[in-house]
């Protein structure tokens, strides 16, 4: 049957536990991926209320920080330093650099603009986007960088491990288990520390938390600084499994973290995580069992299921409206 | 405060009507540039288009260098292959244009080129479907206009709602779809062993260039009684892990994989490896470059050789690694696009006098013994390039190096 | 006026304190609406008036044709003001509304079935799909607020974009294999041109008057349900949904009515783009364009229609003339002076900085061609491959700045890209400084302004510049007057 061919390919092997994990893998790795950035936007939503459209252009300035430290220290083929070494100094300086830029956009593009309309951050946030994809075009080349992990340690770095049906290579394993650690990090930020606490109490109520006593600024800039860091950190893992960097890269990562922030409800860090997760297993399956040409139309589909279903997101707290 | 910049506001608007008026009114506003209201022998402009910027800004700002560095060799007398030693070069000059790959801005560059009655010729449109939105234009303006890369089959046959707007004036030094579809299904069923009742994994990136090429090799398997996984996945979604588990899991034996995107065409190879796919990987001219697709033992199909590889366009390259830095061989036919147009407006020039119909009279006769492309290159009355259905594989060494398989 | 505060006082009632700031910011706005009726109607029926008579005047079909652009531009800009600036709904999937009537009047009127209906026939079909589509679209609007509903409004764009480009191969129509429904990627061509009263429309000029006649009657339309109930309890809703609903309006209703409003105005636009471009192709109904109606209507102000007109003018007609370096370099400059000229004040800071920035490059030119000759042959870039003595303003230019020989023509940009993030740098320094620091600072920055646009974003004037440009002036502009040229300051109750 022609048609349904083309949608359904409800063949034999789609209906082993094998394929199944392999699927699910994948969609794991995309989603921490997901996840990672879609942190970023609920805690700057989450204080300000603002949606960061700039946010996917850190994340591509991460990725081509990591790219330019791995080419310092000799490329993929042939790294001057082991690779542990390696993977932290990308990450760290990707995660310092993203983190001054995110520290940067606030200043002087979104700072001014804290008592506007809400719309007015939200096309600043595009500007700054426009100007930082042609920025990078202009400074690195429209021409994409590649990282080349495949060549790193001869390859090895994507072999599997096997456990039954389950199948996972190591550079999925990494990327999945470095987000899940970083987000533990950043709950427990959030949860334990002064810091943490004053940026929940911003949440909650700014101008209440301002008349505690806490400094608004520090803590909204901290926040940027953070939610940036992750980003670039997301930036160098994306390096990492999917190699390419472009100018252009941004923008689709930006977008699909953003729906993922709002799936799990914008504002909530557990949400962003649970948010991105469902994404990208969601992408995933779709390509996996029905059709890639349509797969965003079917993660589409599951958005619109669980907004119906729950309006404010998976973890959102339903917005109480002051009268 | 709000006052003042309301009024700063005002005047940067009346200042860009101004600008505008007296850009209109007479020509260039800027006394910097020479704005000649006839065509002239002694300065002769044609235009360059492409995607400056957008996802497909690598391939048309290398198409954009190359026309330049055309540019600069001919108005600098330096030797181009092709071009006979003795003959008279009208000095060139261009003007730019970025098309985005959007038909409608297309449309409007095509009729700012109409108005333009110093303009002789075009190079562009880059994407099929701004051919189809703005070629006409440039049709019914007299121009004749050469493309390195719009390879849609249907532009050149005039029956056609593509091909019926722009007959006789729209002309590609690159062969079309139809072609390369036909040779990549034949090496694979032919020479890599791909046989009847095996499966295939054809993936394109769902824009203008891969989908009519994808969907041909489809049908051509389909006919040959292979098994095809017709898969598509937008150029900005790079992922292919899901697409390379289904591969191994489905046992296809061979991927055929067309995108403009040479880098996703290295990430889908080695995300197949990963996966534990071990058959026959080809992709098409658009990932044909080896700084970027190096993935040792797949295959590429290309009308041209690798111009970073053939000895005598070694100074060449060299020139416009140092101007431009590395070029991703995308952008290589512009350069014989534009040689075309100029060796056509210096014939038209030999009388002291040019105009676009005669510039158009002599694209048609165009006859480059060689070319950078390491061909020779004419044109068919259609428009195509003649010899258009040599398409050759190459195989990816070890070295990252292309090595001719097949010759076409 | 001092600057509003940016951090909550205490003490201090801020819907109080920023009463000022709201009185005398919708100043543009008030002059106009203190103006008489009669005499406010008579000015717009001039305006209107000069510009049909553009086509008059001229026949240059490159002008026409902007104008055309500009004039649908202006139509979506209008409709997409509905949603977001009289019903304060954020409607990312706008886009959609438009290639929908692009691609319905495609389907209906090219040789692509066969079908060839007339513009009456044709017009009100699409226009009440599209409607229905909008009341789709609406649906979630019901159970979804503010970000929500513009999360699934983005992704409904995403869709209409996806379907189109995978559209040639649909399956279950008929459970026969696939159909051609969309052409795919590249899209419906040979659309026919409108056939109105037997006439055929065929020359840009013909578009333009269709066009400002559409733009024309949308805009009365709107301004009549603008000022009717049902535009006030927009701008209620718009204000605070809360009290809205407690008042007893029907805020679903109200919803769907905005953005059905949208769809219809969405789908004209659409429909006359595809008759004068001959062709419906996915790629001008994608995401960059979504971000240029949004970027026109928030310029214009959000709110006013007027404004968004005007804001959609005046961005298409800006980055058209951008796209010839010869025009942008103009623009640039101009852009500069004005500025200056607004914001410094008095007269003898203004002069004293323009002196001491001449001055500044004559001084750095002439330390440069003592120490490094070569450093300052180079020509005036006029496109990418022509460099030329420029005339007057380019001597100027070559003896002012610091222009090296070969060098940029050999595209090594190293020097280039450092100088340009130098100079962001600076900029952004320029904003966090004050007092005599900041005039001092200003003169190196405009030098430096200067020679990174002639030597590196000239050459790239048609691509990257325009958008660089066009994002930096989107910031600077929502920093210096958020609520665009025409809006009205909205008015958030804490």
């Amino acid at each position: 049957m022609g048609g349904i061919h083309v949608l359904a390919g409800f063949d034999a092997f789609t209906l082993t536990w094998h394929y199944f994990f392999s699927q699910l893998v994948a969609g794991l790795t995309l989603g921490s991926l997901y996840a990672l950035l879609a942190l970023g936007y609920s805690m700057v939503y989450g204080i300000l209320k603002l949606l960061n459209f700039a946010h996917g252009e850190v994340f591509m300035i991460g990725s081509y920080i990591g790219y330019f430290v791995l080419t310092a220290l000799g490329g993929a083929t042939s790294p001057n330093v082991s690779i542990p070494i390696l993977l932290l100094l990308m990450f760290g300086a990707a995660m310092v650099g993203s983190g001054l830029l995110g520290v940067a956009i606030e200043r002087f593009a979104y700072r001014p603009l804290r008592h506007a309309s809400r719309i007015a951050p939200l096309i600043s946030a595009l500007g700054v986007s426009f100007f930082l994809q042609q920025l990078a075009t202009l400074l690195f080349g429209s021409v994409p960088k590649q990282y080349n992990t495949f060549s790193l340690h001869n390859g090895s770095l994507f072999n599997r491990i096997t456990i039954g049906a389950f199948e996972i290579q190591y550079m999925q394993l990494f990327v999945i288990v470095a987000a899940v650690v970083l987000m533990l990090a950043l709950t427990q930020l959030v949860a334990r520390t002064k810091v943490g606490r004053a940026m929940r109490a911003t949440s909650f109520d700014l101008e209440a938390a301002s008349m505690m006593g806490i400094d608004i600024d520090r803590v909204i800039v901290f926040t940027f600084f953070v939610g940036s860091a992750l980003a670039g950190a997301g930036g160098v893992m994306n390096g990492l499994i999917f190699q390419n960097v472009n100018p252009y890269i941004g923008f689709n990562a930006g977008l699909k973290a953003f729906t993922a922030a709002v799936i799990g409800g914008i504002g909530s860090i557990k949400g962003a995580m649970w948010g991105g997760l469902t994404i990208g297993v969601a992408q995933a399956f779709a390509t996996g069992y029905l059709s890639s040409a349509y797969q965003d139309v079917i993660v589409f589909a599951v958005l619109v299921v669980v907004m119906l279903v729950r309006p404010t997101g998976l973890f959102g707290t339903p917005a109480l409206q002051k009268v | 405060m709000k006052k003042r910049t309301g009024i700063a506001f005002a005047a940067a608007l009346v200042a860009t009507a101004a600008a505008i008026a007296a850009a209109t009114v007479g020509g260039s506003a800027s006394p910097a540039s020479a704005s000649a209201l006839a065509p002239s022998c002694k300065k002769a402009k044609i235009a360059l288009t492409g995607p400056y910027t957008g996802p497909a800004a690598s391939a048309g700002i290398d198409q954009r260098n190359w026309g330049r560095l055309f540019v600069s060799y001919w108005n600098g007398k330096k030797a181009i292959p092709g071009v006979p030693k003795g003959m008279k070069r009208t000095r060139l000059t261009t003007v730019e244009d970025d098309t985005q790959l959007n038909p409608q801005v297309a449309a409007t560059v095509a009729t700012k080129y109409r108005s333009d009655s110093s303009l002789l010729a075009v190079n562009g449109f880059s994407g099929s479907q701004e051919n189809v939105a703005g070629g006409p234009i440039l049709a019914k303006a007299g121009f004749a206009f050469v493309t390195g890369s719009a390879t849609r089959a249907s532009l050149t046959i005039a029956g056609t709602p593509d091909g019926k707007g722009i007959a006789r004036h729209f002309f590609r030094v690159v062969p079309n779809d139809n072609f390369q579809a036909a040779v990549d299904v034949k090496f694979m069923m032919k020479k890599l062993g791909v046989k009847k009742g095996q499966t295939v994994m054809t993936l394109d990136s769902a824009e203008a260039y891969s989908v009519p090429l994808i969907t041909l090799a489809s049908s051509l398997f389909r006919k040959a009684g292979v098994k095809v996984d017709r898969q598509s996945q937008p150029a900005t979604q790079t992922d292919f892990t899901s697409l390379a588990g289904k591969a191994v899991a489905e046992g296809a034996k061979g991927v055929v994989f067309a995108t403009q995107v040479a880098s996703n065409a290295q990430l889908f190879s080695e995300q197949l490896h990963a996966a534990g796919f071990r058959g026959k990987i080809i992709g098409t001219d658009g990932t044909f470059d080896s700084s970027q697709f190096k993935f040792p033992g797949a295959y590429v199909s290309s009308f041209s050789l690798d111009v970073t590889k053939v000895k005598a366009d070694k100074a060449i390259v060299a020139d416009f690694t140092r101007r431009f830095g590395k070029t991703i061989n995308f952008g290589a036919p512009s350069w014989v696009a534009v040689q075309a147009l100029a060796m056509a407006i210096s014939k038209s020039c030999s009388d002291g006098k040019v105009s676009r119909a005669e510039v158009l009279r002599n694209v048609r006769k165009v006859n480059m013994p060689k070319s950078l492309l390491g061909k020779p290159v004419a044109f068919l009355p259609n428009g195509d390039v003649k010899g258009g259905i040599n398409f050759s594989i190459f195989q990816i060494q070890e070295d990252h190096s292309y090595k001719l398989v097949q010759a076409g | 006026m001092a600057d509003p505060p940016t951090r909550p006082q205490i003490g201090a009632d801020e819907w109080v304190a920023r009463s000022a700031e709201r009185s005398a910011a919708g100043r543009a706005r008030t002059w106009a609406e203190q103006t008489p009726a009669p005499i406010r109607y008579g000015a717009l029926a001039v305006v209107v008036t000069l510009i049909a008579l553009v086509p008059v005047m001229t026949s240059d079909e490159y002008i026409l044709r902007v104008g055309v652009v500009s004039l649908i531009y202006a139509l979506l800009a209008l409709g997409l003001n509905v949603s977001v600036g009289l019903a304060g709904l954020l409607d990312l999937g706008y886009v959609a509304f438009y290639g929908f009537g692009a691609y319905g009047y495609a389907l209906l009127s090219s040789s692509k079935f066969g079908v060839h209906w007339s513009l009456w026939e044709t017009l009100p079909l699409v226009l009440g799909t599209s409607i229905l589509v909008g009341f789709l679209l609406a649906l979630p609007s019901r159970r979804l607020v503010g970000d929500y509903l513009a999360i699934v409004t983005l992704f409904f764009g995403q869709i209409f974009y996806t379907i189109a480009v995978q559209g040639y191969r649909v399956p279950l129509i008929t459970f026969h294999g696939t159909h051609d429904i969309t052409g795919g990627p590249n899209g419906i061509a040979d659309v026919d041109d409108f056939r109105v009263f037997g006439h055929h429309l065929t020359t840009n000029r013909a578009y333009f008057w269709f066009s400002l006649i559409a733009v024309v009657v949308v805009f009365t339309a709107i301004h009549f349900l603008n000022e009717s109930r049902t535009g006030r309890a927009w701008r209620a809703h718009r204000d605070d949904p809360l009290a809205t609903e407690l008042m007893g309006m029907p805020i679903n209703w109200l919803k769907l009515l905005a953005i059905a409003v949208g769809a219809s105005v969405g789908a004209l636009a659409g429909t006359i783009n595809a008759a004068s471009l001959h062709g419906a192709f996915p790629d001008d109904y994608s995401t960059p364009v979504l971000i240029t109606i949004y970027a026109m209507v928030i310029l214009g102000g959000a709110g006013s229609l007027l404004g968004v007109v005007l804001g959609a003018l005046t961005v298409n007609i800006l980055l058209e003339v951008l796209r010839t370096p010869d025009h942008a370099r103009w623009i640039l400059y101009i852009a500069i002076v004005v500025a200056l000229l607004a914001k410094v004040r008095p007269w003898r800071k203004l002069a004293a900085v323009l002196a001491g920035t001449l001055a500044f490059g004559i001084a750095v030119h002439a330390i440069v061609a003592a120490a490094w000759p070569r450093g300052v042959h180079g020509l005036v870039s006029i496109s990418g491959t022509d460099f030329s003595n420029g005339g007057w303003f380019g001597w100027a230019l070559r003896h002012w700045l610091v222009l090296p020989a070969h060098t940029y023509e050999e595209g090594q940009y190293t020097w280039f890209n450092v100088a340009l993030v130098a100079l962001i740098g600076l900029v952004l320094v320029l904003t966090m400084v004050r007092g005599w620091v900041r005039w001092a600072l200003l003169v190196p920055t405009l030098w430096l302004a200067a020679l990174v646009w002639e030597t590196r974003l000239v050459e790239e004037g048609t691509g990257p510049t325009r958008f660089l440009l066009l994002g930096a002036i989107l910031v600077v502009l929502m920093a210096a007057r958020p609520q665009g040229f025409l809006g009205t300051h909205r008015v958030e109750i804490v």
